[in-house]
């Protein structure tokens, strides 16, 4: 069913080693761009590199038991697909990320908590939009006037520190 | 009879009203703080610390101190009750605690938490009074390669502690260890891997690799199974008070821990991070329900708890004796300690000894203050399991990326917990462990500095490290941790081998 969690089988931690490998390898390269200095005043690349190494040698061997073992027993296909609403997610604290500098905190805020109760549960728009105003003010309070940290407040001037 | 007659003196000087009321509301405000996923014990002691600027340097210390234990408090408290860690020691808290509270023993938990807390800060207290000056002159002694050592202990015992598959619990290490390599080199200076964005300079800080992958991950794990009810089904509420089977293995855990954070404490960097996990490791050993760990064993809660609260009194000794802050918390410390005219060194007990005992007698009071108030104020911690899942987690939510964005006022580090959410979830669905990733970045700038102060001190010997006695300790330590729990598995495997040949041959 589309709606089955999502277990990433044989194929999907092939590509993740794959991945992760070539980022090191990649990872490496830059390294030992930066310089790696000598045995008496090692450079800022030589610790890099010796991360890159263990990472590349670590999931490149870890793809080479996943493909071996894959020979002797049947691949596992896994189930479902990832999940679209943990997408949505992502792309709604992706909205904040973007929308705090341009509209300030409350509003990113409130937009982000309206996505997210919409996401996560099953109540009419009015009362996720009264919810998300109210989370939007609640943590504007805390933040700003409780805790005395300063948050964007947009070129509208929203937030208890412009209005108190 | 000095020692005590001291320590008298030191519980005189808080019985002074406004003292008393500061280290109530230090301790309080602490918790409350600490509470907040994405603030925790660091960005709790910076916000606060303003606030007792404007008291005398005894109340001031004081409430700095109160802080200090609530903070770390207040982060194990969101670990148990919505498995996101306030902080990168409350980690471990996650993996039993959160457990608990999904069976409904979230008060059960806290409790322990809190008791464990209580237990090893007595322990502290005793240990600081007695051993403050013999310790701080073994720990004076590390230097870079056994800093090195102990660094690489950690990444041993922690593929030892996280089970599965080791060759993916060294890929959640390479991939800490990589995050931590980027911005500036604090060795040499030059900028690393920030592809010329000026925001990456100042690296990523712990907030939203921890925020992000464990507790954004998990966020996006419930959403994934929002169509199924069952995974995150309504707790019923069944007791606020541990059971006598509870308390009783309690008991020892809060005891090793208490010694354990004590002693790793005094070590600098992620000393509680470390603590913390060390403790797990043993409790987990010791146990004799291991099947339990991972599932809200009780001993996962206690040992952890009280050794993060130890290392909280260890990381006190270098600070007190040698006036040096071996940790972001304890370096807010200094800075409450500086504002209020305070000088910790070698010279600070001799010079201010009131101040010095006033100081040992806060510490005792804020853990009994602690065990005080945060016990009856259980019911208000768990009534928030109460509280509509959506709800609760929209609200986290928010905390979470406000808190993250709060530490350094940087929108950079809401884009970091955006990448660290997206790994996180990735993560836990291929099987990579996420507390190899942290702890690997936390202690990674101490791995770093050690091995490349070692390898300039070494000039090409590669058996300088093994020419220091301490060193070489560890290093027998190091192979023991790797070596025996594989060789007893070995064994064991063996004679079960042996022993099915044997019934088989009965048989026949």
């Amino acid at each position: 069913p589309a709606s089955e969690v999502w277990r990433p089988g044989y194929r999907a931690k092939v590509v993740t080693d794959a991945l992760i490998v070539a980022f090191a390898a990649g990872y490496t390269v830059l390294a030992s761009d930066l310089g790696l200095g000598d045995s008496s005043r090692p450079g800022p690349g030589f610790f890099p590199l010796l991360v890159g190494i263990v990472l590349m040698l670590a999931a490149g061997l870890h793809l080479v038991t996943l493909v071996l073992r894959q020979l002797r027993v049947p691949a596992d296909a896994g189930a479902g697909r990832p999940s679209v609403h943990a997408g949505l997610m992502l792309t709604a604290l992706a909205v904040y990320l973007v929308t705090l500098p341009l509209l300030g905190h409350l509003l990113a805020a409130t937009i982000m908590s309206a996505a997210v109760l919409k996401l996560l549960g099953k109540r009419r728009t009015w009362v996720i939009l009264a919810i998300a105003v109210a989370i939007g003010l609640l943590s504007d309070l805390l933040f700003t006037v409780v805790l005395g940290i300063a948050l964007p407040e947009g070129p509208l001037g929203l937030g208890w520190a412009a209005w108190i | 009879m000095d020692l005590i007659t001291n320590l008298g003196d030191g519980f005189s000087a808080l019985l002074d009203p406004l003292t008393l009321l500061s280290l109530l509301a230090g301790v309080f405000v602490g918790t409350v703080v600490g509470v907040l996923p994405g603030i925790g014990p660091v960005g709790a002691m910076a916000i606060l610390l303003p606030l007792t600027f404007t008291l005398d340097p005894a109340a001031g210390i004081i409430m700095t101190t109160g802080i200090f234990l609530g903070s770390q408090y207040g982060g194990s408290t969101t670990a148990i009750l919505v498995g996101v860690p306030g902080e990168a020691s409350s980690v471990v808290t996650t993996l039993d605690g959160y457990p608990m509270a999904k069976k409904g023993r979230a008060g059960a938990a806290l409790a322990v938490s809190a008791l464990g807390s209580f237990v090893a800060g007595t322990l502290e207290v005793l240990l600081l009074m007695v051993l403050t000056s013999p310790l701080s002159d073994f720990a004076a002694k590390f230097s870079a390669p056994e800093y090195l050592l102990i660094a690489l202990f950690a990444l041993v015992a922690l593929s030892r502690l996280t089970g599965g598959s080791g060759l993916l619990t060294l890929v959640g290490v390479g991939v800490g260890l990589l995050l931590a390599t980027i911005g500036l080199d604090s060795n040499t200076g030059n900028a690393r891997f920030t592809l010329g964005i000026t925001e990456f300079l100042d690296g990523i800080d712990i907030t939203p690799v921890a925020v992000g992958m464990f507790g954004i991950a998990e966020i996006l794990l419930m959403a994934e199974n929002r169509e199924h009810a069952t995974l995150m089904p309504k707790v019923p509420f069944r007791s606020l008070w541990p059971t006598r089977s509870e308390l009783r293995r309690s008991g020892g855990p809060m005891v090793r821990g208490g010694f354990i954070g004590f002693l790793l404490g005094m070590i600098p960097g992620p000393s509680a991070v470390v603590a913390t996990y060390a403790s797990y490791a043993v409790e987990k050993r010791v146990s004799k329900h291991k099947d339990e760990f991972g599932k809200g064993a009780i001993e996962g809660v206690a040992g952890p708890e009280a050794a993060n609260n130890g290392a909280a009194g260890g990381a006190m000794v270098p600070l007190i004796v040698l006036g040096l802050p071996f940790s972001g918390v304890t370096a807010l410390l200094l800075a409450g300690f500086t504002i209020h005219g305070v000088t910790p060194g070698p010279l600070f007990i001799e010079y201010e000894p009131v101040l010095f005992w006033t100081l040992i007698a806060s510490l005792y009071a804020a853990n009994l203050a602690l065990l005080v108030l945060n016990l009856p104020l259980v019911s208000l911690f768990t009534a928030l399991l109460r509280i509509p899942r959506d709800l609760l987690m929209a609200f986290v939510l928010v905390i979470a990326v406000i808190g993250t964005y709060a530490t350094r006022n940087a929108i950079v580090d809401v884009f970091w917990l955006l990448v660290m959410s997206v790994l996180g979830y990735v993560f836990v669905k291929v099987g990579i462990s996420r507390v190899a990733v942290i702890l690997a970045f936390v202690i990674a700038p101490m791995l770093e500095s050690s091995l490349t102060q070692t390898v300039s001190l070494a000039q090409g010997d590669p058996f300088y490290v093994l020419e220091r006695p301490i060193s070489l300790a560890i290093v027998i330590i190091i192979v023991l941790v790797a070596v025996v729990p594989g060789v007893l598995r070995a064994v064991a495997r063996r004679r079960k081998v042996t022993s099915a040949l044997d019934v088989e041959a009965d048989q026949t």
